[in-house]
């Protein structure tokens, strides 16, 4: 190559800089959404993953109902496979600090223990009795300091000092704790039944015979990513291992105390301790040993479900997003090469080579999509998961994000950006090369002027003026152009679209839960089930109205899933509609309890495929298998329910009614805490629930999700510009000249404008059009692949939603066309004179 | 006064630090329904004469009138005006819009002036009446040329302005074009300014105009101006 020859081509950068700018700036838009949204998962599961790792949390969790003994240790520690093992004990409590209480969950802390440390995030490690660790939402829930003392007691008829060497603690230190990476702490066995937050106390302080349960760190389980299915593989032969041992352990601990009684009944001259004992010893079975691993762990299964769902949400979006720049790359390389028909001849004539001048292009795509692709790089894999993670913050705890440079995606993505820019460039110069230099110096021949259908169609053609006709021939006349902007903006309509409606599903629904279904203020459980506490309620003048109801869970699962749902069964099923509304979401007819059957909720039906008539099975919290009839399918958007009539729920569940919890409607502007406090302070109220925190709750879930949903309309808001301005600077350069003849003959700027711009607007709003189409199936496909299986998003898409994208894209269509004005009123008309290009 | 007038125009283009005077003082006059021709060889100005009297480009200095307007004192705006109205064009290369039929082409000037002759009339006088209705490509160059100087006509303009109207074609198609050019300069007593290269059809002028480095070196009146089927080149 000759030093004329790299000068020229860099020459060819500089004066078709658009084009190399346009074409570098789609490849990294392109680049930068497929590789950093691709990663996003997999970056948010990696950064977990190494927070497991670093803080040692463990593989396998063993619990038994009758706990475990240091012989069951020894065992376990013996076992195959295991690499660790310690006992701990945990220990549901409340706890009380500065006059009110919270429903905590003490964690048994052993500074020699190498299994699921602490992450200290303020003050120290507690060192002896009486000092403990509290979670940080301890600290922000009860806004207390390092040195504060907490009070402990037991919540049920036990006192808290048999299970506790001490009741009173000092909080020495705060931490993270790897159990909890949601900010959600799971269910209680006492208070609410539902933790506030939980507490690390020495192991020494606990006073329980049993541990509650072993932490296993299985052998090589670093080597492997916990969401994959290679670590299952790994756990598995030590969970069904240590479920032999546990068999054995139980039959010996079973024989252990059966032969201890048998003892007591052979040996024994009391005849009530015989009684007792024989008694105790009927009751007596090997216990079984629940081999838990990661995937019960509330936050992590949370935690696994989001980063699918950004899987879901990168899987369709980036490749469209992706393709829409590729095809862009594509024309504009396309008609670089062939604008440069007279020149390859030129060269040709010159004796070049035809390998040197296809270089000339390939140089040219190669440099602009790599220099692109390089930069997209970069900053989406650096932007994209950062952004999501950040978002999803407001429900995790977790370290920052460790940004994975994913070498396929990074190749995969780099690659297509570069082919799809050098293999056209290369295909047009190779056709243009076949021809020899004569023929490509002499024009090329215009394209037939063709007929379009609709002319045939005379009369509706006669209607139309001249520049209509004009306008509907130029539009078919240039089929690729046509396809190609059609294709562009239909594709950054649907994808800003679906940004807009995916908000639309996801802002409404905690607003819908909380004002339109679930009606009641505040859910408040009694210490015990006798219903004594109802005259608190008719007492205190800021209740408008409460309803008592027992509030329960239970399970459902199939073969591929389980589902944990509440219960709730009214006192009254009459008056029931005040305060949790029963409807159907379509039609909004409301729906009635009786004794036909229970009423699930609409997600819950559509994970287990349920409708009016079927029939299903629950296990309930004691752990009966209980058949119910689906009666109703209610519109529902948060978390499962199944709603019963009293009478069924005696039926079926075989239990008495006993209610252990009212809803609670309050007066408007009623100071709902104070509220909560008074009530509190009647030892028949054990927990209150407000429907105003777990609306903040989910409130933070959606607006996590809304915030990369932001994201995805900012992207696409920034592709449609650049597609835009790309496609109107081709088809302004392709038709110059005809311009330019046009400017001579007359027409004044605004008039060449018309000519130009009525295509671009016929094909701007069919674009839109096709748009909004293409847009409701990609947000039907994506709402159904990234709703949490707790949750159940909108399906209703505003009006404004559709507006909005139409709206911008075809604003965004007119500020480009705003900007050729200025192109067309430079065009020098003496440019017509000169020879065809 | 005359119906065009060049008075010492003056044209500069700057290139960078070069200023090329492409027309160095330029003076001519040309009568109402006169068949004249700008010749000269190439870089000699012509092309720049062109432009100024088409209204494509302004001069830097001197007079231009055309019917009493000086349109060296237009702006942009009266200059596309000018165009619109007063100019039919005839390109070297036809410059017609390949997605017209040649009717359509015609239409596509006739439709911007207040005055236009009858499209299809103005195709059918050019001979093209049988393929008004074919697409640019279904043309030969010859019929090509004369759809462009149907287009130039039907705006019934005052002036017709050709740039080399032959040099894309062939001998003989070239004179069946030029003598429409003359038979129409004749008939309908239209003004008519070839610039050509082409020395060789200057017997067929009323008034030849020789541009020689940026000025017109000599201006010839014929006062017997030849039938275009006498000359040869």
């Amino acid at each position: 190559m000759s030093r004329a020859f790299i000068k020229d081509c860099l020459r060819q950068v500089k004066t078709t800089i658009h084009r190399f700018a346009a074409i570098l700036v789609i490849s990294a838009l392109g680049v930068a959404f497929f590789a950093g949204l691709r990663t996003t998962g997999e970056d948010m599961r990696i950064t977990a993953n190494d927070y497991f790792n670093k803080y040692n949390f463990m593989d396998i969790q063993l619990v038994s109902p009758y706990g475990f003994n240091d012989d069951d240790l020894e065992a376990v520690r013996d076992a195959p496979g295991v690499k660790e093992a310690t006992a701990a004990y945990t220990l549901d409590a409340l706890a009380k600090s500065k006059d009110s209480s919270l429903t905590v969950r003490l964690h048994s802390f052993d500074e020699n223990a190498r299994i699921n440390l602490p992450r200290l995030t303020e003050g120290r490690l507690p060192q002896k009795s009486g000092e403990c660790l509290v979670d940080p939402k301890f600290i922000e829930m009860r806004d207390c300091v390092v040195g504060d003392t907490v009070s402990v007691s037991s919540g049920t008829d036990t006192p808290i000092e048999d299970s506790l060497v001490t009741d009173t603690y000092i909080i020495v230190g705060v931490a993270d704790y790897p159990l909890y990476i949601s900010h959600e702490r799971g269910a209680n066995n006492v208070g609410s039944g539902r933790t506030d937050a939980y507490i690390l106390v020495p192991c020494d302080d606990f006073k329980i015979p049993v541990f509650t349960s072993i932490n296993i760190i299985v052998e090589n389980s670093n080597n492997t990513i916990r969401f994959d299915d290679g670590y299952k593989n790994i756990l598995k032969p030590v969970g069904d291992n240590l479920r032999i041992i546990g068999n054995e352990r139980s039959l010996t601990e079973y024989n252990k105390h059966f032969s201890r009684l048998q003892g007591i009944i052979d040996l024994s001259q009391n005849e009530a301790e015989k009684q007792a004992a024989l008694a105790q010893q009927r009751l007596l079975t090997p216990a079984e040993w629940h081999i838990l691993d990661i995937n019960t762990n509330f936050g992590f299964v949370g935690y696994r479900q989001d980063t699918e769902r950004m899987d879901a949400l990168s899987l369709v979006i980036p490749l469209m997003f992706f393709l829409i720049a590729i095809l862009v790359t594509m024309t504009s390389m396309t008609r670089l090469v062939e604008s440069d028909r007279s020149l390859i001849g030129t060269l040709k004539a010159l004796g070049y080579a035809n390998r040197t001048i296809a270089m000339r292009y390939l140089l040219y795509a190669v440099a602009a999509s790599l220099i692109g692709s390089i930069f997209g790089l970069i900053v989406g894999y650096n932007l994209f998961p950062r952004v999501v993670y950040n978002a999803y913050s407001i429900m995790y705890t977790l370290p920052p994000i460790q940004i994975i440079y994913s070498n396929f995606y990074s190749a995969v993505s780099v690659a297509a950006a570069v082919l799809c820019s050098a293999l056209p460039a290369y295909l047009v110069c190779y056709k243009s090369m076949r021809a020899s230099a004569a023929e490509l110096m002499r024009p090329i021949t215009p394209k037939i002027g063709k007929r379009t259908l609709i002319e045939r169609i005379t009369p509706l053609w006669k209607r139309f003026n001249f520049s209509q006709k004009v306008a509907f021939r130029n539009l078919f006349r240039y089929k690729k152009r046509l396809i190609m902007t059609l294709i562009g903006v239909a594709g950054c309509t649907a994808l800003m679209f679906t940004g807009f409606a995916l908000q639309d599903s996801i802002t409404v629904i905690v607003h819908k839960q909380y004002s339109e279904l679930h009606l009641y203020d505040m859910q408040v459980y009694f210490t015990n089930g006798n219903g004594s506490a109802e005259s608190i309620f008719t007492e205190n003048n800021l209740i408008k109205n409460h309803t008592l109801i027992l509030s329960d869970t239970c399970d459902i699962f199939n073969d591929n899933q389980k589902t944990s749902v509440n219960i709730i069964v009214p006192k009254s099923a009459d008056e029931f509609d005040a305060y949790i509304n029963l409807r159907n979401r379509t039609s909004k007819s409301s729906l009635t309890l009786d004794d036909n059957g229970v009423i699930v909720t609409e997600k819950l039906a559509l994970l287990y495929d349920l409708s009016v008539g079927d029939e299903f099975s629950v296990v309930s919290s004691d752990g009966a298998v209980i058949l119910l009839t689906v009666s109703g399918i209610t519109e529902n958007y948060l978390v499962h329910y199944i709603y019963l009539t009293h009478e069924v729920f005696e039926e079926k569940f075989g239990k008495r009614f006993l209610p252990n919890s009212a809803l609670i409607s309050t007066i408007s502007d009623t100071d709902k805490n104070a509220l909560a406090e008074s009530l509190l302070s009647h030892p028949e109220v054990n927990s209150i629930t407000m429907s105003e925190y777990l609306e903040e709750n989910f409130s933070k879930m959606t607006d996590a999700l809304n915030y990369v949903v932001l994201v995805l309309i900012a992207s696409s808001a920034t592709l449609v510009c650049v597609v835009l301005f790309s496609l109107n600077t081709i088809n302004f350069e392709e038709r110059k000249r005809e311009l330019a003849t046009i400017k001579v003959l007359g027409f004044f700027d605004r008039e060449l404008a018309a000519y130009m711009y009525r295509e671009n607007a016929v094909l701007t709003i069919i674009g839109t059009v096709f748009g909004l189409g293409l847009g409701v199936l990609l947000q039907r496909y994506i709402i159904t692949t990234m709703e949490v299986d707790l949750v159940m998003f909108s399906r209703e898409i505003f009006f404004a939603s559709y507006l909005y994208s139409a709206v911008l894209t075809i604003a965004f269509a007119v500020v480009v066309n705003l900007i050729m004005l200025k192109f067309i009123a430079r065009i020098d008309v003496v440019t017509s004179m000169k020879s065809v290009e | 006064m005359s119906f065009i007038l060049f008075d010492n125009v003056i044209k500069r283009y700057k290139t960078g630090t070069v200023t090329v005077n492409a027309a160095d003082g330029v003076s001519f006059v040309i009568e109402k329904g006169e068949f004249a021709v700008v010749a000269g060889p190439s870089g000699a100005g012509k092309t720049t004469v062109l432009n100024m009297l088409g209204g494509m480009d302004c001069c830097d200095g001197g007079r231009i009138v055309v019917d009493s307007a000086e349109i060296s004192s237009f702006n942009a705006k009266q200059l596309t005006e000018y165009r619109r109205s007063d100019i039919g064009f005839v390109f070297q290369f036809y410059n017609l819009i390949p997605n017209l039929t040649a009717l359509e082409n015609v239409e596509l000037a006739s439709q911007i002036c207040s005055e236009p002759l009858d499209a299809e009339k103005t195709l059918t006088e050019v001979g093209l009446h049988e393929r008004m209705n074919n697409f640019p490509a279904g043309l030969s160059g010859g019929e090509q040329q004369r759809v462009a100087i149907a287009r130039a006509l039907a705006k019934n303009p005052k002036l017709l302005l050709c740039d080399e109207p032959t040099g894309a074609l062939d001998y003989a198609t070239g004179k069946v074009i030029l003598s429409l050019l003359q038979r129409t300069c004749r008939d309908r007593n239209m003004t008519v300014v070839v610039i050509t290269h082409n020395q060789a059809i200057a017997p067929m002028a009323d008034k030849v105009i020789h541009i020689r480095n940026g000025k017109a070196d000599r201006v010839l009146q014929n006062p017997s101006p030849l039938s275009v089927d006498e000359i040869e080149w």
